[in-house]
């Protein structure tokens, strides 16, 4: 009898998405990117204040969209593979780490060569990785046995924003079926500076800009056509606080506050930017 | 309004047009869109093309009765009363909406929007179809009321432009009305004198 006095509301069971706008923006030397802050489940709005925007890596930032758990724990994973570039003070001395991520050859990574050219041999070693989620055991146990106990790695160098996106694309395309959250990686590295590469359902593209989620589509035609190559910081976080706020406007499940994250050599910069100081636009 | 400086329309519409039945089949490139129903008022068309030709053509007949009627030419509001009533009373039926818009002597130039379902709405600018979702920040932000013919018909080829290059029903021409109190001008947008954005 209770449940016909107060039924269940129904947003209690409805999936929790983030209905989103996200959008990331190269400009001369880095990159910005912006998320809105609503996390709606069906028609209401469970979190109002959510910083969509992920830091995979000191200088790589990903921004989340789709569904809230999906996209959380993408992040999560990259995140935690990445902590292999973690400067100077790691060591792996066994394969006792679940993932292996080696970067280009011409990067500083630290292994002696005839070790190196061994892993090779035996197919150990890849551009990014192979990540089973099920945790294979006798694939771990595989690799333990051949490789030598005394192997070390270390890696010196920051992480290319190519690889944490490549990383973010394997997991989206091997598990395509299951999940459903959209990733804009972007960031900072040495070799290209400032990057944005989308990786909608496992395709992996880098782009002068990217824009994903619900609000996304509605602010199309502006980024289109006020996107200048090659413009400065500043202009570039107007921008993006600009088409966000387009975005927030027509859109039902993206509002709330815009965060902001500049990226350039110095590091990541992130910013809040409150409902009451968005720009207006014309509005009957 | 009857000085030189009230604001004209200016509709446009692009003109792809797929036939709902064989899949992204463009059936015409340069179809328009813009339907004259009397004088100084034209509608612009979307959703199913058919059911949007009857429409109109309904309400150019009644339209050109009422006036005669009346003995002066109609309202720009009468006429989008006309369309909404046929929309609403057969809206199982019908699946088309239309932008109404033109010049009368009783409030100058207006816009109104009758909606899928038969709302009827008067607004200072206004955008649909199926390509208008990606154009609503780039509208939001860039419209200003009061501005010259020029910039008017600038802002809509720009909007129109991106929209077509978004969306992928949406192509072809782009057709432009401009409607006065002293005339009503007609002027065709080719695809390769539209404005070019970045990525193009």
């Amino acid at each position: 009898m209770s449940e016909e006095l107060f039924p269940e509301p129904e947003w209690l069971s409805e999936e929790v998405k983030t209905g989103t706008t996200i959008i990331a923006v190269t400009f001369d030397g880095g990159v910005v990117l912006g998320s809105d802050s609503r996390v709606s489940a069906g028609e209401a709005v469970v979190n109002r204040v959510m910083n969509k925007l992920s830091p995979l890596h000191d200088k790589i930032y990903c921004a989340l969209s789709g569904s809230a758990a999906d996209a959380q724990t993408i992040a999560e994973i990259v995140n935690y593979q990445l902590d292999v570039h973690r400067p100077r003070t790691q060591y792996h001395r066994t394969f006792n780490k679940d993932v292996i991520l080696l970067t280009s050859p011409d990067d500083n990574v630290v292994v002696k060569q005839k070790k190196k050219q061994h892993l090779h041999e035996i197919g150990h070693i890849l551009n990014a990785f192979e990540f089973d989620k099920a945790w294979d055991r006798t694939v771990l146990r595989k690799i333990k046995e051949k490789v030598p106990h005394d192997l070390s790695i270390e890696v010196e160098d920051d992480p290319l924003v190519c690889s944490a996106a490549t990383l973010v694309k394997n997991i989206s395309y091997k598990y395509k079926e299951e999940l459903s959250a959209h990733l804009i990686v972007a960031g900072w590295d040495k070799k290209k500076g400032g990057q944005v590469y989308a990786t909608l359902s496992g395709l992996l593209t880098s782009q002068p800009f990217a824009i994903g989620g619900s609000g996304s589509f509605y602010i199309n035609g502006f980024v289109d056509a006020e996107y200048r190559k090659n413009m400065t910081k500043r202009e570039c976080q107007e921008f993006v606080v600009n088409a966000l706020t387009l975005a927030m406007g027509r859109d039902g499940s993206s509002g709330g506050v815009a965060y902001v994250v500049t990226i350039d050599k110095d590091g990541a910069e992130e910013k809040c930017v409150l409902g009451n100081e968005l720009p207006k636009f014309f509005d009957q | 309004m009857d000085s030189h400086h009230s604001y004209s329309q200016v509709k446009g519409v692009s003109t792809g047009v797929s036939n709902l039945f064989i899949k992204s089949y463009v059936s015409s490139k340069t179809i328009n869109k813009l339907i004259q129903v009397h004088d100084r008022i034209f509608c612009c068309i979307a959703g199913s093309l058919a059911d949007a030709q009857a429409v109109t053509k309904m309400a150019k007949f009644q339209l050109s009765f009422h006036s005669i009627q009346m003995e002066s030419p109609p309202l720009v509001k009468a006429a989008a009363s006309i369309m909404r009533e046929l929309c609403y009373n057969n809206k199982e039926e019908l699946q088309a909406g239309f932008i109404t818009a033109g010049w009368d002597r009783k409030k100058g130039p207006q816009i109104y929007v009758v909606s899928l379902g038969g709302m009827l709405l008067s607004q200072p600018f206004t955008i649909g179809g199926s390509g208008s979702t990606y154009i609503y920040g780039y509208v939001d932000a860039k419209f200003k009321p009061d501005m010259s013919l020029e910039e008017a018909i600038q802002f809509s080829t720009n909007a129109l432009a991106l929209a077509m290059g978004r969306d992928n029903v949406s192509g072809g021409v782009v057709h432009l009305v401009v409607i006065t109190e002293a005339e009503v001008k007609h002027v065709v947008v080719p695809g390769n004198k539209l404005p070019k954005f970045h990525d193009e």
